[in-house]
């Protein structure tokens, strides 16, 4: 890895290497810039470090404390942002449909939401070009949007896939293979080398052992690498020096105890919908609009799961195979927005934790229960949220062992997100009737953080413009899922790639130039 | 003690080092030989030592049949036979001479007594029993008869009631008819009838008491009432579709039972030793097996975030919480370790302190209720009231206990064999790329583990 100096000026420091972060790397790099990026965390060695085993993976998760406010709060840790080079990637679940073109302008269609400041079309060839080089795996015809194709066949369908195909086709609801960005046969990743199929050993939320996930630390990092970036683990970013312009002339951060100043031209700030806006909070920036943390937003995600006379081994297999877009606009929907549906397997300790939290069973009944862990299968949904002015992040009076305010997130759904989740549960728990479950129960939840510092036209109402570039300082970017105006329906990680993609590619049209 | 009063002895096995023998005494009219299936089930790397007691079987000419006198036989057989610590495992009219001898290790702290198993005993108490039933019980076998055979035959089916394989009650009848006549007549006349129940009062130590629910004398109810107020750690199974000859009608699950009682007393969970030949087999990686061979030998700290009374009502909240069915994994030293190394889950609820602070005061609410003087009923209904209103600090805090609980159970290899997990067995680091080929309904492939228990699906949700 090419070292850079602390002492020169680099042309951009990236922080945080995951989804919004990587592909910029590797763009800005390939274009011949100086990039170093920073990670919390630290380097992991699947080949070494990983283990098939619930708890000992959850170092991959963030486990910085946050607080959960509100009448819905929702359950940060695994449930969504990671730590190590790699950012959450190194635990996402891998499954990548895209972005359904209405859910960019709900708005508009709504009056209810807020549209993004660009279109579907302007997305595609970004989402082509990510779902090309990372290897996404998808059926042949992809029923809710026929012209798709996906670069490589689909991934092998599991009991609970086999299951919610045989459900919904009683209701007489369309499935099909799930967009996986997982390889389904050997892949060439260039600057990485051979990705080896999926073996369907299910611990994707535990880190891949294979490669055959398309992680980051198997695709843009690579790459990055390859261009010349640096990445620097164990670093976290806590505040920036600017000038009298107020462009930022320098990132500091924390490394084993010491901080290190890094100086720059230009920012990418991709940390997340959490850390991202608690950076700008803490540091005061990027704030002229008052943006910055509010509109917090998680995916309805309510899950429903059922016993079966059959073997399960819900463990078995990539955990969520099959895919429903069906209900993106349900005709009899009372509410605005949709959601997709994909089958579910959760290997135990997870399973087991949302058993004692979400059903509060306990007692010999929860032994009981736990004991048919081999005859159990689930649907889940993950659907649109709209953005209220009551739910928001804010930082608490409490710090962090840096001395760094602690993240205070309130979150309550809205009668949109209760209707919508009681839709979903309708429709899955007939599913799972129709497929022969007894014992058939759901687990209310949400998923992914999105939103807080989001992107517009007007500096006046957002914190970023369509590139992700702050309106308030020209050498700041912020790449990761809280620019996102509206949740969407889809799971976030391929949009926010794509994104990431475009903006790398604004800045190099634009942003370099400008900054010189 | 003359050699000949010494008591006939069946010894099986070598325990591993510091582990306890297990000492097997039988009902009336049985012997050493009705816990044949049981020992043969596990196996040589544990320690049983059976008994004749006077009376019956080998030690058929032994005499000595008041419940003292049993229990001086015994002491002496232990004595001989037994180096280290023991377990007594009593069978119905052996329970009643087993809770004897706990009382008398309590009064002299013996601490190499290390629990009682006590399968449908005869309470401490005079045994519930008609004067017509006592005389038929006379009538029946109190003396020689030509019928003898049919007679014991139908003592041991209990007029085929009870689910007896034929070559099992074939032995134990013959078994009955070995035995002296005297010593029948002076348990169904005496012994029976002995009061302890005040001299027995209350026993310190692990206690499980088993029954069958087919058991009608000596059943669950029965034991419920009169042998667990005499156990302060006593702790009732239940054997489904059984009666009262445990042993003989189901050896596996009392096998079973005894493993997890036996790993609980030695202080470890219990892990079937499939399970760990699985863990130790080429499916499962380096890394993978170094991460759960840690976790099973793993000591909870001496000191921590919560102290020995906080401890002590977190242990008895998690018994109610998480009833283990025999696994012994340590949940309380689990969160222990959790909270005193300060590792998070990442987040908590806007209603509550940092984890352990919550536990803190949570625990010190509870132990205010005199939790653990309370009875399992009146725990359950203080529980239940935590829960009561969605949202405040208690009901939240009440969630953090369910869902620790369940991942410090969950994540151990006892939980893991029990429900038949074969995650672990996808390789990974440094080992073949294996994962699962067989992934639909009912395709399980062959290396993968059974389930210890299958329960009909759908049946256990309240």
């Amino acid at each position: 890895m090419k070292k850079q100096s602390t002492k020169e000026v680099v042309d951009v420091v990236v922080i945080g290497t995951g989804a919004g972060a990587s592909p910029v790397m590797a763009k800005l790099g390939e274009a011949g810039l100086s990039v170093v990026a920073l990670e919390a965390g630290r380097w992991w060695d699947p080949a070494k470090d990983y283990a098939a085993d619930e708890s000992q993976m959850s170092e991959l998760y963030w486990l910085g404390e946050r607080i959960s406010a509100g009448r819905t709060p929702t359950a940060f840790g695994g449930n969504n942002s990671g730590t190590g080079v790699g950012g959450s990637m190194l635990h996402w679940g891998a499954f990548v449909p895209r972005a359904d073109p209405r859910d960019l302008k709900l708005f508009t269609d709504s009056g209810l939401g807020c549209d993004f400041p660009l279109s579907y079309d302007d997305l595609l060839p970004f989402y082509q070009e990510v779902e090309r080089f990372i290897g996404v795996s998808g059926p042949a015809y992809y029923p809710w949007d026929p012209q798709r194709q996906y670069p490589l066949g689909p991934i092998a369908l599991n009991a609970p896939a086999i299951a919610m195909q045989k459900g919904f086709a009683a209701l007489g609801v369309e499935t099909a293979e799930a967009p996986i960005a997982a390889v389904s046969q050997r892949f060439a990743q260039p600057a990485y080398g051979e990705r080896p199929p999926c073996v369907g050993c299910g611990f994707c939320h535990q880190g891949c052992v294979y490669g055959a996930k398309a992680s980051m630390d198997v695709t843009y990092i690579p790459r990055a690498l390859a261009a010349g970036v640096e990445i620097r683990p164990n670093s976290f970013v806590h505040s920036f020096e600017r000038d009298a312009q107020g462009r930022i002339t320098a990132v500091v951060y924390r490394n084993n105890g010491v901080d290190v100043r890094q100086r720059c031209r230009s920012v990418y700030l991709c940390a997340g919908a959490i850390e991202t806006p608690r950076l700008l909070l803490h540091t005061g920036l990027a704030n002229s609009s008052g943006q910055v943390g509010k509109n917090f937003m998680a995916h309805m995600a309510t899950q429903v799961w059922g016993t079966f006379a059959d073997e399960m081994r819900m463990n078995k297999g990539f955990p969520a195979s099959l895919i429903s877009e069906a209900t993106m606009r349900p005709a009899d929907a009372d509410f605005v927005g949709g959601y997709l549906t994909q089958s579910l397997g959760v290997v135990p300790v997870t399973f087991s934790r949302q058993v004692a939290r979400g059903r509060g069973l306990w007692g010999k009944a929860l032994v009981d229960y736990l004991d048919q862990y081999n005859h159990i299968a689930g649907i889940g949904a993950n659907g649109d949220c709209l953005p209220y002015p009551g739910n928001f992040l804010e930082l608490s009076e409490e710090k962090d062992a840096l001395g760094i305010p602690v993240p205070r997130i309130h979150f309550s759904y809205g009668a949109n997100e209760f209707r919508m989740s009681a839709h979903a549960e309708k429709l899955m728990t007939d599913a799972w009737k129709a497929a022969g479950a007894s014992d058939i129960w759901t687990f209310q939840r949400s998923a992914h953080t999105i939103g807080t510092c989001r992107m517009g036209d007007d500096p006046g109402s957002s914190v970023v413009d369509a590139f992700g570039r702050s309106h308030d300082i020209p050498n700041l970017w912020i790449s990761d899922n809280s620019t996102f105006p509206a949740a969407l329906a889809a799971n976030p990680a391929l949009t926010i790639m794509a994104l990431a993609v475009r903006s790398a590619r604004r800045f190099l049209e634009v942003g370099s130039l400008a900054q010189r | 003690m003359r050699t000949e009063d010494r008591l006939a002895a069946k010894v099986r096995g070598t325990a591993a080092d510091g582990a306890p023998t297990l000492v097997l005494m039988h009902f009336l009219g049985g012997s050493h030989r009705e816990w044949d299936e049981v020992v043969a089930l596990l196996g040589e790397n544990v320690r049983t030592v059976a008994l004749d007691m006077p009376g019956f079987g080998d030690s058929a000419q032994v005499p000595g049949y008041s419940v003292a006198e049993m229990a001086d036989a015994v002491e002496s057989a232990i004595h001989e036979q037994v180096e280290g610590p023991y377990i007594l495992v009593g069978h119905s009219m052996s329970g009643k001479v087993s809770m004897v001898l706990a009382r008398r290790a309590q009064d002299r702290a013996d601490k190499s007594l290390l629990g009682l198993v006590l399968i449908a005993p005869s309470p401490p108490s005079p045994e519930p029993m008609s004067d017509e039933k006592r005389s038929m019980m006379l009538g029946l076998l109190g003396e020689r008869h030509p019928d003898d055979r049919a007679r014991a035959r139908s003592f041991i089916t209990k007029n085929e009631l009870r689910d007896i394989l034929p070559e099992i009650e074939e032995r134990a009848s013959l078994e009955v008819l070995r035995m002296n006549r005297a010593a029948w007549t002076a348990w169904v006349t005496k012994g029976s009838k002995e009061d302890w129940s005040e001299r027995v009062g209350t026993l310190e130590l692990p206690a499980l008491v088993i029954a069958g629910d087919k058991d009608l004398s000596l059943g669950p109810e029965q034991q419920e009432t009169l042998t667990l107020p005499h156990l302060h750690q006593g702790e009732l199974k239940t054997v489904a579709r059984c009666s009262h000859l445990v042993p003989m009608e189901k050896p596996e699950e009392l096998a079973m039972l005894l493993r997890a009682f036996l790993a609980k007393a030695a202080g470890q969970a219990y892990v079937p030793g499939e399970y760990l030949a699985f863990i130790a087999s080429e499916r499962v990686s380096p890394k993978t097996r170094e991460v759960l061979e840690t976790r099973m030998a793993a000591k909870p700290p001496a000191e921590g975030a919560l102290n020995d009374r906080q401890m002590k009502t977190l242990r008895a909240m998690l018994a109610r919480v998480l009833p283990q069915q025999g696994t012994g994994i340590d949940l309380a030293g689990a969160v222990q370790e959790r909270l005193t190394n300060g590792k998070g889950d990442g987040w908590r609820y806007a209603v509550l302190p940092p984890d352990a602070q919550a536990y803190r005061i949570g625990l010190d609410l509870l132990a205010a209720q005199n939790f653990t003087g309370l009875d399992a009923a009146q725990q359950d209904a203080l529980l239940t009231r935590l829960a009561a209103e969605p949202g405040t600090p208690e009901a939240r805090w009440f969630e953090e206990v369910r869902g620790d609980a369940v991942v410090a159970y969950m994540a151990h290899p006892a939980a893991l064999a029990r429900i038949g997990y074969s995650g672990i067995g996808v390789g990974g680091a440094n080992t073949p790329h294996q994962g699962f080929v067989s992934i639909g309904p009912n395709q399980r492939e062959d290396w993968e583990p059974l389930a210890l228990v299958d329960p009909a699906p759908g049946e256990a949700a309240r």
